[in-house]
């Protein structure tokens, strides 16, 4: 089942990451400008957040086999039709709505759900680092696959190629089929809801809703998970920019790419195997701490190739390393019956900040000419995110826990 | 008893230094990959294109 689903989410997060290189040949292609290329991301980004919730709602619900099913055939669709499209409204329809469709349905939060109902608590969080080590390795080896494509093949037939490749994540969902379960039912009154999440009791996924955001802990993590959102959309979409601004080698931006990517892997595994031994929050506040700090120093420091290096690799290794802790606090703090649900409402707070920081970012550097302010604003960010994730409990008392009425 | 347990966990020792060991190795190969002179300037012509 780790297998299948690490396996799934290289494939899906791979081809995704792979996004940035094909604006270029696909702009030029159409006479497109860079805006029409980058709202059909946007979209895609946003329904990706926005469609979480409810994909995740279907997973808990129905087993993520189907949903992986439907977003094998909606990515295979989507990256075909992205190929084949010369119409700039039909390629927002298939590169942002399918595709953002497409991977709700086979990333982290359907893909969770199994692994937290599947595993047990004592091994849960670094499950969950296997399968978002597995996601960063696809981000790392589909930037340089995808480039030899379009160089040895065209375009076209590059993604065409890789709406196949996309395919594979359906006979993939057979490893991830679960036991029939009973559809949840009503909360039973004598329960404080919190309580009947994590014993098992039966409860309906509106309660589970309700009970989510009544939970202090539970928005305080939502909130934290924006910030990082903010600042991975920033870095990962300006940096290139901002290191021309200084002059740098083209080649230095490749080099950053390459030692994100690496240190990537390393960190989410990392993440995920202290969690079982250190409290996940702690982790959390140190990551965003140190990304305060890594951008702090960045920004005081004339970039060099040196520097540069420096940064990408420590940044790297702060890159995805949220994800595992803040999936398996979730699974800690309201249990696993609803948690594709639960995380696809924390991963839709995760895209809303990569929006901001990439629109906010463009804006401001338009308005002020330089990065200055918005590195400012994602150290703040990383600092507030650092403390506001210190004081979530992971597993509350009976005594905190909120009953609902 | 006592030594097919020791073989066991032995076997087991050696079965998760290969798989660390190839997964090291398929991640320098990667990075190696990235580093090829070629796509180094493909890829920092279409990144820098991204701007």
């Amino acid at each position: 089942m780790l297998i299948c689903g690490a396996l799934i989410v290289t494939l899906s997060m791979g081809i995704r990451h792979s996004f940035g290189l094909w604006l270029q040949p696909i702009t030029m292609a159409h006479g497109w400008t860079r805006e029409d290329y980058s709202v059909a991301m946007a979209v895609q980004n946003l329904v990706w957040g926005a469609a979480g919730p409810l994909v995740g709602w279907w997973a808990d619900r129905s087993g993520a086999f189907r949903v992986l099913w439907l977003g094998a055939l909606l990515y295979a669709l989507g990256l075909f039709g992205m190929a084949t499209t010369d119409q700039h409204l039909s390629f927002v329809l298939t590169c942002g709505v399918t595709i953002g469709l497409a991977q709700a349905c086979t990333t982290y939060a359907v893909i969770y759900g199994v692994v937290g109902r599947n595993i047990d608590a004592s091994q849960r969080s670094w499950a969950m680092g296997i399968t978002a080590a597995a996601g960063s390795f696809g981000q790392f080896l589909m930037v340089p696959l995808a480039s030899t494509l379009i160089h040895r093949m065209d375009w076209s037939p590059a993604l065409s190629s890789l709406s196949f490749a996309a395919l594979l994540i359906g006979p993939l969902a057979f490893g991830l089929r679960e036991a029939r379960r009973q559809a949840p039912a009503a909360a039973p009154a004598q329960h404080g809801k919190t309580a009947a999440l994590l014993d098992g009791t039966p409860v309906s996924a509106g309660a589970a809703l309700k009970e989510a955001f009544g939970h202090r802990d539970y928005l305080l993590l939502t909130a934290g998970y924006f910030v990082c959102g903010f600042q991975l959309a920033f870095i990962g979409v300006h940096l290139p920019s901002y290191l021309r601004d200084h002059q740098l080698d083209p080649q230095v931006a490749t080099t950053a790419l390459a030692l994100i990517g690496l240190f990537n892997v390393f960190g989410t595994y990392a993440a995920g195997t202290l969690g079982q031994r250190i409290r996940k929050t702690w982790i959390l506040s140190f990551i965003y701490a140190m990304r305060g700090l890594a951008m702090l120093a960045f920004v005081f420091t004339p970039p060099t190739p040196l520097s540069v290096g420096l940064f990408a690799a420590t940044m790297g290794a702060l890159w995805l390393s949220t994800v595992p802790p803040t999936n398996a606090v979730v699974a800690q703090m309201l249990g696993v019956k609803h948690l594709s649900m639960l995380g696809g409402i924390v991963f839709f707070s995760h895209q809303i900040g990569s929006f901001m920081g990439v629109w906010l970012a463009g804006r401001l550097y338009d308005a002020t000419g330089s990065y200055q302010v918005v590195w400012w604003i994602a150290i703040v960010l990383a600092f507030a995110a650092a403390l506001i994730n210190l004081p979530i409990r992971e597993q509350l008392q009976p005594a905190r826990r909120l009953v609902s009425a | 008893m006592d030594s097919a347990v020791v073989r066991m966990s032995g076997r087991l020792r050696l079965t998760r230094l290969l798989a660390w060991l190839a997964a090291g190795a398929l991640l320098l190969a990667v990075f190696l990959w990235y580093l090829s002179p070629h796509l180094v300037v493909e890829m920092a012509g279409r990144l820098w294109s991204c701007i």
